[in-house]
């Protein structure tokens, strides 16, 4: 059975009239003034510091990567401020001290439809924003893999230590070199294990099975020297199995490629 | 059962308690099912996968489809013979639930016999691929559920000789007329499995 | 189903000399037994069990066989197969025997025996949360001190590896009973006006089950550790020592107390609410705890399956997930996570509906949209069991499925923001009565809402593959599990400490320990957050230097919890053995279970209550609707 207060009354009639008397209202004005609050707190904080903890972009999927949390952030920061809000207004404004327990004097609300209806549709505009958000850059992310242009290195984990291998060139190597801005496929298996292969900086990790091949793909797209590490618990050195990415010109690469010699592969334990 | 505790503290009729008996037998059923399921899910997971073509190697051997069938149907008999000996509890037939029971009980230890002697047989190693991991899987499985329903069965035939069962009293061979049926919809599930082979 | 009062009719039944074994079995027989049973069985085991090629197969089949031993024995000597053994003989309890069980005139050693008396078993279960969660707080102290040290590496990897496994398991377990063991057993019977479970003895053997692994799980200290995390991933696991055993048999037992201890819970909230207790007077809490043990009931055992799988691969030889011979490690994932993420919400529900239980009282205002709680609690539990697959976004199973368990996952998101509905809207306009159990509603509210956001981050699929295996994950879980869930349970334990007690929790150091575990959980987390994001792996013993500042950061926040986590102990120490004396209701609520006297007889209720409303009736009604 629900008991509606007088100004939930209100509610049921004129629409701009209600809004404006629910504004008015003393508690709504303190939680709004803490909402304020602490969407600046929030964002602001965010805006400051979570971009510089992420890593240096080295590729379009890490760019989308960051742009992503970003966003994710800042949509939330609304919401986490009106719990917080709501929260912080209740404290410093209803407080009751003591060992009994306070006088049985509040409203007896059970409910309100307006509340439950907006907060649900609300949710769920969130939702289908996040979910059209993720299903588009899934998308974007994934366009490295359908490059026409794509080459391939084969990605071989092992504990505790990755080898790449160059189809084309038939070499072996610890260290992973590529040319920036050409699409490259990874195809990765473990000869133990699970293992998962995680390029830092370009925002792609695939898991290395045993029996199995898996891909993931990335254009990089800028010169540098990132990290490679293994992202799924894989027994003792687990913490150590980490090597470098080498992204360099095309010039460069080719020269690389040409090189003799492959790295002999780390003895299977 | 353990709710003779309320029978006996807190003086509630047969029904409150095996109602409240019959709730928890169920939802033991759920779990059991949950991890049947699973089995389920598995084989064919692995017969799908066949990752190296290792489900089954290209020498490796196989079981009768029969094989689980035969102590499915035992369990048939002893689940049908169970239900005569309900329905005579229900009338509080005592001499006709007694001999219902007791046969239900030789054909479960039947059963289990059959089930054991099938495993202790079995034409291939554990080793050789997926589906012989399965195949035992589901047979050893299948052997502890008989081995329980023994017991609970030949339980349910010993408190009938006792005379501790009638019409009102009726509720411990429901709930165990309910496990049983479900431990022959679970022999079920792993025969239809290892019909699916190659 | 009134029942009539209780007469003890001493002349209709012989006296204690009927009682039997029972009264002769106890802890320490179940440890003699059981410890006899073992080592009997390891000396048989190894003479039987011959040597061949596979020497490590036969070490397993040898543990194994010990540790089932060890289990059976226990499980006898405490007395769990008296129950069986005279039901088939027809020897049913009679009224001296159920009150021997049920504790009567015991005094403590009621709880060191099979007692079916609920409150016994809630007591215990609180003993045992407790324990599990210093055991597991040690364990964190040794992680947190390890990577707070320069770049780690203080601690070599083998043992670092079986800490971090171990920390996980037992804090998965305490979480896990945390709340529907200590609170589920002693006061859900008594709020929904019941006189005990609906299975007293099923009671007892889920808590002596728990018991009975314990020493198993000790043991893998000795037997080389674990190399895996407390997921027990294949085919790691199959690598690893004697120690992989013991997490095998502790997740095998363990999942069989879980389905006991639900189909209990289940049954007693279905079937012995009192007169008029129909749903909509229900209290929120049995919504929470059913939804919760009702979720693990067909969860739990899928867990169980891929351990006895890993079981029949090490000690047999089976190939479930050896890929050369048809296996797949990813049939270990998908049933790992099938029960894995349904297992949060195992956890975090009854922790939230508890903190709904007490926000009521505390904001003195009814408790806002019932319906809406329902609805947010059945909608998570119905759509957890959809959303596994977005641990293995990454792991290459299925990528065309990456976008369906994605949709599912962030679908999720709208009962659980029910759920801050309700609990916002009770607080909005109400008191804040700021008592310890109060301030527990407002540290949930502040880590749930950062627990949930930044699960939202992981829900999306490409933002996974830069995050997924990092300790933004790590962090992620503990805001949820710890922030959210222990939070709600330190929050009923302060709650319901005077009814379980008859002493108030002390409020002084209560506060001092909130302070402290929720500013140092605040600073540890938050410094996770950071090094995740940067790219520091999760379960590492050593790092890049470019982490050092998060992990100097985390383990200060960490120290922060331990020492805050210890001031709460000896609180609860100090307290239950001299604190204020509570009476039956202090905090003036409305739930049954504040309507006895305290301590609460063995019975429960003299006569069973008949309910004629919710127990939410705070406040001044407003004027109804023309």
């Amino acid at each position: 059975m629900q008991m509606l207060s007088e100004t939930d009354e209100e509610t049921l009639s004129s629409s701009p009239k209600r809004f404006s008397s629910f504004i008015a209202r003393k508690e709504v004005q303190q939680a709004l003034r803490a909402w304020v609050f602490w969407a600046v707190t929030l964002g602001g904080l965010g805006y400051l510091f979570i971009p510089h903890l992420m890593s240096d972009s080295a590729s379009q999927t890490m760019d989308i990567v960051k742009s992503t949390f970003m966003t994710f952030y800042y949509a939330s920061v609304p919401v986490a401020a009106v719990v917080l809000g709501i929260a912080t207004q209740t404290v410093l404004h209803n407080r009751h001290t003591g060992t009994t327990p306070p006088p049985d004097e509040n409203p007896a609300i059970e409910t309100n439809q307006m509340a439950n209806i907006v907060w649900v549709m609300i949710s769920s505009v969130l939702c289908v924003f996040l979910l059209v958000w993720g299903l588009v850059v899934e998308n974007v992310v994934a366009e490295p893999s359908r490059a026409a242009n794509a080459m391939v290195v084969n990605v071989t984990g092992q504990q505790w230590v990755w080898t790449f291998n160059y189809p084309v060139a038939h070499k072996d190597t610890n260290e992973l070199y590529l040319p920036v801005d050409q699409p490259v496929i990874f195809k990765v298996q473990s000869k133990d294990v699970t293992h998962a292969f995680w390029i830092v900086q370009m925002g792609i990790k695939i898991n290395a099975n045993r029996g199995e091949i898996t891909e993931t793909a990335v254009t990089p797209n800028k010169i540098g020297v990132y990290d490679v590490r293994c992202a799924e618990l894989c027994g003792l050195l687990h913490a150590h199995m980490q090597t470098r990415v080498h992204v360099v010109s095309k010039a460069n690469y080719e020269k690389w490629l040409a090189e003799q010699g492959s790295v002999e592969q780390w003895p299977a334990s | 059962m353990t709710t003779q505790t309320h029978d006996v503290l807190h003086h509630e009729s047969a029904a409150t308690v095996g109602v409240r008996d019959r709730q928890g037998v169920l939802l033991l059923v759920l779990a059991d099912a949950a991890f049947a399921l699973s089995v389920v899910f598995s084989y064919f997971y692995l017969r799908m996968g066949n990752t190296s073509n290792g489900w089954i190697p290209v020498d490796g051997g196989t079981a009768d489809k029969m094989n689980s069938w035969i102590v499915v149907g035992a369990l048939i008999v002893s689940a049908l013979l169970f239900r005569l000996g309900f329905k005579a509890t229900s009338l509080s037939n005592k001499g006709r639930s007694l001999a219902c029971y007791s046969l239900s009980g030789v054909t479960m230890l039947l059963a289990t016999g059959i089930q054991l002697d099938q495993i202790l047989h079995i034409p291939f190693g554990v080793s050789e691929g997926t589906y012989s991991s399965c195949y035992y899987l589901i047979t050893y499985t299948n052997l502890i559920h008989l081995v329980l329903t023994a017991f609970i069965v030949l339980g349910i035939a010993n408190r009938d000789r006792l005379g501790l069962l009638n019409s009102e009293k009726r509720w411990h061979p429901l709930v165990s007329n309910i496990w049983l049926n479900w431990v022959v919809i679970s022999a079920t599930l792993g025969a239809i499995c290892t019909m699916y082979v190659k | 189903m009134a029942s009539e009062l209780i007469t003890e009719d001493t002349t209709r039944h012989s006296a204690n000399k009927s009682v039997g074994i029972i009264r002769h079995l106890n802890f320490g027989t179940a440890i003699i037994v059981g410890a006899l049973s073992a080592v009997t069985v390891n000396r048989i085991a190894t003479k039987l069990i011959i040597e061949g090629d596979e020497t490590w197969r036969r070490h397993d089949q040898i543990v194994m066989a010990t540790m089932l031993a060890w289990f059976i024995g226990f499980m006898t000597g405490i007395g769990a197969l008296v129950g069986p053994t005279r039901w088939f003989f027809g020897k049913d309890l009679n009224h001296d025997e159920a009150m021997f069980l049920a504790g009567k005139d015991m005094g403590l050693k009621r709880y060191f025996r099979y007692t079916t008396d609920h409150k016994v078993v809630g007591i215990q279960y609180l003993i045992l949360t407790i324990s599990l969660f210093f055991i597991g707080g040690v364990l964190a102290m040794l992680i947190r001190t390890n990577l707070g040290h320069a770049s780690g590496g203080l601690i070599p990897p083998q043992v670092y590896n079986s800490i971090v496994g171990f920390h996980g398991l037992i804090m998965i377990i305490a979480t896990i009973i945390m709340i529907t063991g200590p609170f589920g057993n002693f006061i859900l019977p008594i709020m929904i006006g019941a006189r005990d479970m609906a299975f007293p003895r099923l009671n007892a053997l889920s808590f002596w089950l728990v018991i009975s692994v314990l020493p198993i799980l000790a043991a893998t200290i000795a037997l080389g550790g674990i190399p895996m995390g407390w997921s027990g991933y294949n085919p790691l696991a199959d690598q690893g020592p004697l120690g992989v055993d013991s997490y095998i048999f502790t997740i095998v037992i363990f999942a069989i107390s879980s389905a006991v201890a639900g189909a209990n819970i289940t049954t007693t909230a279905m079937k012995m609410r009192a007169r008029g207790m129909n749903w909509s007077r229900t209290p929120l809490f049995v919504f929470g705890t059913v939804a919760s043990v009702a979720l693990a009931l067909p969860a739990f055992p899928v867990f169980m399956l891929s351990q006895v799988m890993s079981a029949m691969d090490r000690s047999f030889g089976a190939n479930f997930f050896n890929p050369e011979f048809g296996g797949s490690a990813w049939l270990y994932e998908n049933l790992f996570w099938i029960m894995g993420h349904p297992e949060v919400y195992v956890i975090l529900i009854p922790a939230v509906v508890a903190i709904m239980e007490i926000t009521p009282v505390f904001a003195r205002k009814p408790l806002f949209s019932f319906n809406m709680a329902i609805v947010g609690i059945f909608g998570i539990v119905g759509l957890s069991i959809f959303v596994w697959a977005h641990h293995m976004y990454i792991s290459g199973w299925a990528p065309l499925l990456n976008g369906p368990f994605m949709l599912t996952t962030e679908l999720i998101s709208i009962p659980t923001g029910l759920l801050f509905l309700v609990i916002l809207g009770t607080i909005w306009r109400g008191s804040v009565w700021t008592r310890l159990p109060m301030l527990s509603v407002y540290a949930m509210l502040f880590n749930f809402i950062i627990g949930g956001v930044t699960g939202i981050f992981l829900s999306d699929v490409p933002e996974d593959a830069a995050l997924h295996g990092s300790m933004f994950v790590t962090a992620h879980f503990h805001y949820t599990l710890m922030g959210a869930g222990l939070t709600g349970a330190l929050g009923a334990l302060a709650y319901w400490f005077p009814k379980m007690t008859g002493r108030m929790l002390d409020e002084k150091l209560g506060r001092i320990s909130f302070w402290l575990v929720q500013v140092g959980f605040t600073v540890t987390f938050f410094g996770m957050f950071a090094v995740g994001l940067m790219g520091q792996p999760r379960r590492v013993e050593a790092y890049d230097i470019i982490f050092r500042n998060g992990n100097l950061i985390s383990t200060i926040g960490a120290y922060t919890i331990f020492i805050g986590m210890l001031i709460l102990l000896s609180a609860v120490i100090t307290s239950w053995r001299n604190g204020e004396i509570a009476g039956p209701n202090p905090w003036g609520a409305q739930t049954l279970e504040w309507m006895t006297p305290t301590p609460v007889p063995l019975e429960n209720f003299e006569v069973l209550p008949v309910v004629t409303s919710n127990p939410y009736q705070y406040g001044i009604k407003q004027e109804s609707s023309s």
